[in-house]
């Protein structure tokens, strides 16, 4: 009897209608993003406008949408970042051991026990803000903990039946790597790419709302939200419209990986 | 003295209808008797066991009459068992390994009937506890007293669990493969054991194991369990030398026999 | 004891190697303490005049080795921005933010630990699916846009407090406690979710360990059973992820200073890197760093009491 896994279900359908709703904006969106109308200041949510429109006019929904973009560029950006190094440094320390792999992962036990915010803000005040910037600085601060999964990934694969096999029958150590092993911890690479997505867009709004993140005209949801509590007693719709978009977006990531790794679990 | 009346304990299936692991069975434990349950794994035998312990799972559905010197334990309410339980009828499980919280001292695991039962202070529990801790034999009790269940070896975590159950005095001590994980010179030590504490405390045992060997040696009588029925019962000297019934026949005939 | 002696050696070698990067790291950046005193006005010979009056000339590690020496006195330099002692300036703060943090992990031990364990005992109900979902949502909610919901609702819509009205404690204790009530629950709530579903997986496990049969064939009440011998299993892996979120607490407490404008060390290290003012910024994220090794020693130091099965070495 095979148990159905609402989890990896509802968040997978939650993680695509946001990621589709937010590449839709980039095509469509209901109205301008930055267009100003006068008549409609201060909107509360209606039909015309879902998430209601800020003191300048400007539709909410189609802000939102276009802050979400660039949020999630940046999740997706820093997500790359982290997991492809990660993954590579984690996968020739778990597969090869030794003193390097000794001392990269007691390096990466002590930058993980660091919470991901303090070091971006640490990185921030050295090299300063922006959406570049903090692309790299997140990217380079997710790697240890992509590292430390695919490496433990690895280190427990080595030693099976099919790595040998492989290796038996003439496959070097990149072969075996690439080609045998990593097609088998896909499942938890997956889930750890979604969990960093999840890390990555609260990382990015936390940066972002304490304006140590994107600058202007760049908005993202956490800057948005910043913005927003400036209004919080005229507008109250802008801050919930776009903080609860924001949840949608962590939420759906969160249920996705816990719902992977129920997965794994089960195999 | 115990009497257990058409038991019957059933579990619902996939598909929710009742299972019988115990099809109607009835027996009596003596005062001072020890009782041997033999059988294979899916007999009932440890179904039959947590039956009279009170510790049926859950979704277990149990009928029949357990009578304790004549005072049927089935139609009491939850609070009423647990009051005959650990004091009156106390168990001894399979996995000494497991059956002791770690992270308690087997001091306190020990008298923990006491704990529950009795408004005995603290000074006069751990009396009794390391009375109960000589009674198992066990030496050097007041270092065990203290130690944590790692700290010691698997006989000796057993004899702490049967020192945890006898503590109470209980008319019924139910030992449900006490020995199955020792080693064998363990094993036999437990099995002395256990027949001193009948002999010298006049308890009743129900002794339950896969293991004929060790059922002849330890119990006065014996119950052959197969397919949630018994199929013979009688003394167990009786029952191995003159088996009635085709599978203990087969059963007796499948023990290993000594080669010189 | 030879365990902890050794842990405290590793401690202190990872407090030197911390203090040491970070007072590093803040060394590449451009214009140092001589340059922003000259301002404008530096003239090389006067820069380098400067420099070495104030000992910036000498080798970057004897430099670490002073700057330490006066940091563990309590000397943390001076304010580039204010005109006052990097000490004089984190002094009125801390206990802010202390109290902050404080009231946040107490929250979140008070929240998870009953929640965990009873959601553990209704494993697979109704209730428990219905808690557990409620917490999954709450995990996802960045804490600053919950202080903000709680600022809509607590603040503005009942009007318990006033958003941007920090109340000090020189002025009324109670007030004080009761600002922080709601910038701490929005600390707590997600973590506590968070430990409370990590309580929960540990309490079902722990439920069919053989050892709660054994205490129910003692006659102990399920209830009790579960209050004295498995909640102290289930909560071994819960404390060392308990010892773990302080550093996230304070963390998450600069920003949610920011959404409540109460006066700690987040919103000083906030205006402190928009101002580049080094030695504040290096103080606090050096204390910050300590902290974090701390409450990691801390954890292993805990982990290693309430499991007696892990051997002292």
């Amino acid at each position: 009897m095979k148990r159905r896994n609402w989890t990896l279900r509802i968040g997978g359908c939650v993680a695509a209608v946001m990621v589709a709703l937010i590449l839709l904006g980039t095509v469509w969106t209901p109205y301008d993003p930055n267009a100003l109308a006068g008549a409609e200041k201060s909107m509360a949510p209606c039909l015309a406008h879902l998430f209601g429109t800020d003191n300048f006019g400007r539709d909410l929904f189609s802000r939102v949408l276009e802050g979400g973009r660039t949020s999630l560029l940046i999740a997706f950006c820093t997500v790359a970042i982290g997991g492809v190094c990660g993954t590579v440094i984690g996968s020739l320390t778990g597969y090869f051991g030794g003193l390097v792999d000794e001392v990269l992962m007691r390096f990466n036990d002590s930058v993980s026990a660091f919470p991901n915010i303090l070091l971006a803000l640490v990185c921030v005040s050295i090299f300063g803000t922006g959406k570049y910037k903090i692309i790299l600085v997140l990217g380079v601060l997710f790697i240890p903990s992509f590292a430390r999964i695919v490496r433990g990934e690895f280190a427990r694969e080595r030693s099976r039946d099919y790595v040998e096999n492989a290796r038996i029958m003439g496959a070097g150590p990149f072969r075996v790597m690439f080609a045998h092993i990593l097609p088998n911890v896909k499942t938890v690479l997956l889930s750890s790419v979604a969990i960093g997505f999840n890390n990555a867009v609260l990382a990015e709004a936390g940066m972002s709302f304490l304006s140590m993140g994107v600058q202007p005209p760049d908005a993202s949801l956490g800057r948005m939200l910043a913005e927003a509590q400036g209004s919080l007693f005229t507008m109250p719709w802008y801050a919930l419209s776009t903080g609860c978009f924001m949840v949608l977006l962590i939420l759906g990531f969160s249920l996705l990986g816990q719902g992977l790794q129920e997965q794994e679990r089960e195999l | 003295m115990i009497e257990v009346k058409n038991l019957r304990v059933a579990f619902p299936d996939k598909a929710g209808k009742p299972e019988q692991a115990v099809k109607g069975i009835s027996f009596t434990i003596g005062d001072g008797e020890i009782l041997g349950i033999v059988g294979e794994s899916g007999s009932g035998k440890t179904q039959t066991a947590l039956a009279l312990a009170g510790l049926s799972p859950r979704k277990a559905s149990v009928e029949g009459e357990i009578l304790l010197d004549g005072r049927d334990l089935m139609p009491l309410s939850r609070e009423e068992i647990r009051n005959v339980q650990g004091k009156d009828i106390a168990m001894v499980f399979q996995e000494p390994m497991t059956s002791l919280d770690p992270t308690m001292r087997v001091g306190r695991q020990v008298e923990e009937v006491l704990e529950i039962h009795t408004k005995l202070d603290k000074n006069a529990r751990q009396e009794l506890a390391l009375q109960a801790l000589r009674d198992v034999e066990l030496r050097d009790v007041e270092t065990v007293y203290r130690k944590y269940p790692h700290e010691l070896s698997g006989g000796q975590r057993q004899r702490a669990m049967i020192a945890g159950a006898i503590i109470g005095g209980p008319k019924l001590l139910i030992a449900d493969e006490p020995t199955t994980a020792l080693d064998v010179t363990i094993q036999a030590e437990i099995l002395y054991l256990l027949g001193k504490l009948n002999r010298e405390k006049g308890m009743s045992i129900l002794f339950i194991s896969h293991d004929l060997r060790v059922i002849r040696r330890l119990c006065h009588r014996t119950l052959v369990m197969h397919g949630g029925h018994i199929v013979e019962q009688g003394d167990v000297g009786q029952v191995f030398q003159d088996p009635q019934d085709d599978y203990t026949k087969t059963l007796i005939a499948s023990i290993p026999t000594r080669r010189y | 004891m030879k365990y902890y002696l050794r842990k405290l050696v590793t401690l202190i070698i990872t407090l030197f190697v911390v203090s040491l990067l970070a007072f590093l790291a803040f060394q590449i950046v451009p214009g140092d303490a001589a340059a922003r005193i000259l301002g404008t006005e530096a003239t090389p010979e006067s820069l380098a005049a400067l420099r070495h009056q104030m000992g910036l000339d000498r080798p970057m590690l004897v430099q670490y080795g002073d700057w330490l020496n006066q940091f563990l006195f309590g000397d943390m330099g001076n304010s580039y921005s204010y005109t006052m002692s990097v000490k004089a300036l984190l002094g009125p703060k801390l206990p802010i933010t202390f109290t902050l943090t404080a009231m946040a992990f107490l929250m979140i031990v008070c929240i998870s630990i009953p929640l965990g364990v009873w959601q553990g005992k209704h494993a697979g109900e109704a209730s428990d699916a219905v808690t557990g979902a409620v917490g999954q949502v709450f995990m996802s909610v960045p804490s600053f846009f919950l202080g903000i919901v709680f600022t809509l609702v607590f603040g503005i819509g009942l009007k318990l407090f006033t958003q941007g009205q920090f109340i000090h404690y020189d002025q009324s204790v109670s007030g004080f406690f009761g600002y922080l009530f709601f910038p701490a629950l929005a600390i707590a709530l997600p973590k506590s979710a968070m430990a409370a579903k990590l309580l929960r997986a540990s309490v079902i496990r722990e439920l069919q360990q053989d050892y709660v049969r054994t205490a129910r064939s003692r006659g102990r009440k399920f209830s009790s059973v579960l209050r004295v011998h498995v909640l102290r299993n289930a909560l071994i892996p819960v404390v060392t992820f308990l010892a773990m979120t302080i550093p996230e607490i304070v963390a998450n407490s600069i920003i949610v200073e920011q959404v409540f404008t109460i006066p700690g060390i987040g919103r000083l290290l906030l205006s402190s890197i928009l101002a580049s003012d080094y030695p504040v910024v290096l103080a606090i994220v050096v204390m910050l760093a300590f902290l974090v090794v701390l409450m990691n020693f801390l954890a292993d130091v805990l982990y290693q009491r309430i499991d007696p099965r892990i051997k002292v070495r």
